[in-house]
């Protein structure tokens, strides 16, 4: 396992798409962990068979580091993201988010603490039908402080035209193509300013260069706004954007990889 | 948050729920014009027994209170007068007839009521005046009598018996009008009750002389703070061959009406129930649409309570503008329908059928409400737990 430095400074030039982007350069320096597993595991009994979905994984996560947890399908990734965003308890081990031990804490302060504190992009479905973009994301704020404030609607207005969608606020989600519709997910799952990013294939149902334009986005914002974020993906060219690659098989952790060259040369393997 | 989460859906998908609201709207009429028709049926039965200003009813025992066939001798109504609590009592005829037109109009039924002038069971009238004879030819008629025949006071109506085997025509001068009291289903005309003897039909012409003149039903008033109860027992006990009753007994031994009224509150029932299961199906098969919806939005921090009140929230507003629409159809329908219906809308009932209505959506929506909760947040990702 290779362990991220705890000063770096990742400098990356983002390639211009159909939506406006800065060459930005961030300085991350901390060495706080905002996701921190001991030890995870999680299964199940089949009948008589007791099925191991997630078998011992221990992992942590810095503010501003963009994770992509790969695998095969059933090595355990979905289920160990379930896990981080309190949607479903450990059989051993904790999860830790932001210091809070989240197993322990009963439904209802689970579900506070998931509006609270986690972003969360989903494969599909992500958006409610019948609000309009800005709706979807100013939900977000509702659900987390009662009602909408000024400052909020800003933000959520901000990050919609940061995104590329400043003519699409009042549209709604039917009238969007797959990835604008991934980028409106994106901008509701940082709205709210959480302090974890989750995505559970984000590019699952997107073409090659729809696919690539919402990762880049997604790390962009992650690394800006000093975000820890995860990022489940089959598809390994989607990698050449995080930080680091944690590879699962068999409900374990595999491979660990945090050098660039390390994770180009497990890209162009696989 | 809930309930802006509802607005939003319903706006969006208007034209589904307004087409639902019209299946509410349909059931919101349906119950009201059964439960209007229940009213007006009972009505036509019992206006009369109902307004009547007495507090005990007399008739010939083993009868079973049938106005009918209770025969009360004249003789036994003097017994009756000298029982200690009564304060007075008036002798009631009843039979009936048809009112007949020159101009070749269909005659009209009516109960002929005959009654003992300024006695309990005399009608008292709104225009003209009430009778004041024993035996004259004047006659007090209902204002359903006045609206189905366009009688007004100091008309001439020619009323037609059966005596024997023959028809007899009696011409009578109206000289009051009294409010709607329909008796079993016809409109009524009150007589003075000697004349009412002279007028109602007989198994032979002119009946037999030698007869004892007899009521069907004898209506009681009691002395102020008398027990209706002892009083009723001391007439039976003083008097033979009666049994005494209250006005409501009285009403529901009136025949076909407990059965009637059963039957009418049976289909209105069955209808709410209908309502129920029509408004729980349409919302459960909505919500299993929604699974995946669901499941991310308590991924993203929804909670139960935010997703149960939402689904409340649009239950409650779709069966809201059902009603309303349904309540505004009935309105109408009540402006339009003809005299001869007997449908009558009383403002309780009416009201106590919506909150009914009102309450079998949010009842009816609870599976819906129960799946909503049921919903894992794991849904969003694929996961069972």
């Amino acid at each position: 396992m290779t362990a991220l430095s705890n000063s770096s400074v990742i400098s990356k030039p983002f390639p211009l798409g159909d939506f406006a982007l800065r060459d930005v350069s961030v300085e991350k320096v901390s060495t706080r962990n905002v996701i921190e597993t001991y030890n995870v595991s999680k299964h199940y009994k089949v009948g008589e068979t007791l099925v191991r979905a997630v078998d011992g994984v221990s992992m942590r996560v810095q503010p501003g580091e963009f994770i992509g947890l790969v695998g095969p399908s059933g090595s355990g990734k979905t289920t160990m993201l379930a896990m981080l965003a309190a949607l479903l308890s450990p059989s051993e081990g904790e999860v830790f988010i932001d210091g809070t031990a989240i197993s322990q804490l009963p439904e209802s302060e689970r579900v506070q603490f998931r509006r609270d504190n986690i972003g969360f992009t989903f494969q599909s479905n992500n958006l409610v039908p019948y609000l309009t973009v800005l709706e979807n994301v100013e939900l977000m704020l509702q659900l987390k402080q009662g009602s909408l404030r000024p400052a909020g609607r800003d933000r959520a207005r901000g990050l919609l035209v940061r995104l590329g969608l400043e003519s699409q606020l009042h549209n709604l989600p039917h009238q969007l193509s797959g990835g604008q519709r991934q980028r409106v997910a994106i901008a509701r799952s940082l709205v709210h300013s959480p302090s974890v990013v989750l995505a559970d294939e984000p590019t699952a149902s997107l073409d090659t260069e729809r696919a690539y334009q919402v990762v880049e986005i997604f790390a962009n914002l992650i690394h800006e706004e000093n975000k820890a974020g995860i990022m489940v993906t089959h598809d390994l060219r989607m990698c050449q954007y995080v930080d680091r690659v944690i590879q699962m098989v068999d409900g374990q952790v595999d491979t660990e990889l945090s050098e660039r060259e390390e994770i180009m040369e497990f890209i162009s393997c696989a | 948050m809930a309930v802006y989460l509802a607005f939003k859906e319903i706006w969006r998908n208007r034209t589904r729920y307004f087409l639902f609201s019209l299946v509410i709207a349909l059931i919101t009429t349906l119950v009201l014009f059964i439960a209007a028709l229940a009213v007006g049926l009972a009505t036509a039965n019992k206006q009369y027994l109902e307004v009547l200003n007495t507090d005990l009813l007399a008739f010939q025992e083993n009868t079973d209170l049938q106005i009918t066939t209770s025969q009360i001798g004249w003789s036994k109504l003097n017994d009756i007068r000298r029982v200690d609590g009564i304060s007075d009592m008036g002798a009631i005829g009843y039979s009936r007839g048809s009112l007949v037109f020159e101009d070749g109009r269909e005659p009209i039924d009516v109960s002929l009521i005959g009654v003992e002038a300024g006695r309990p069971g005399s009608p008292e009238v709104i225009d003209g005046r009430s009778i004041r004879t024993i035996r004259g030819n004047e006659v007090v008629i209902d204002e359903n009598a006045v609206k189905q025949a366009g009688i007004a006071i100091g008309d001439e109506v020619v009323i037609k018996v059966i005596q024997g085997t023959t028809e007899e025509f009696y011409t009578l001068r109206v000289v009051g009008t009294t409010q709607a009291q329909q008796y079993l289903f016809a409109p009524s005309i009150f007589l003075p009750f000697q004349t009412w003897d002279r007028v109602r039909p007989q198994p032979v012409r002119g009946g037999n002389p030698n007869r004892e003149q007899a009521a069907n039903m004898v209506a009681i008033r009691l002395q102020e703070g008398a027990d209706l109860e002892t009083v009723s027992t001391r007439i039976e006990a003083q008097v033979s061959d009666l049994q005494v009753v209250d006005k409501a007994t009285a009403i529901e031994a009136i025949p076909g009406y407990t059965a009637q009224q059963s039957t009418l509150n049976t289909q209105r029932s069955f209808t709410l129930l209908i309502g129920l299961l029509v408004i729980g199906g349409f919302f459960q098969i909505q919500t299993l649409q929604k699974v995946p919806q669901i499941g991310v939005l308590k991924a993203i921090g929804a909670s139960n309570r935010i997703v149960a009140i939402s689904v409340v929230s649009q239950i409650t507003i779709i069966t809201l503008i059902g009603v309303a629409i349904g309540s505004l159809v009935t309105l109408l329908l009540a402006m339009v329908m003809p005299d001869v219906v007997p449908v009558v809308f009383e403002p309780q009932a009416i009201v106590f059928q919506i909150l009914g209505l009102l309450l079998i959506g949010p009842l009816g929506g609870l599976v819906a409400v129960r799946l909503t909760t049921r919903i894992e947040p794991l849904t969003a990702l694929g996961v069972s737990s």
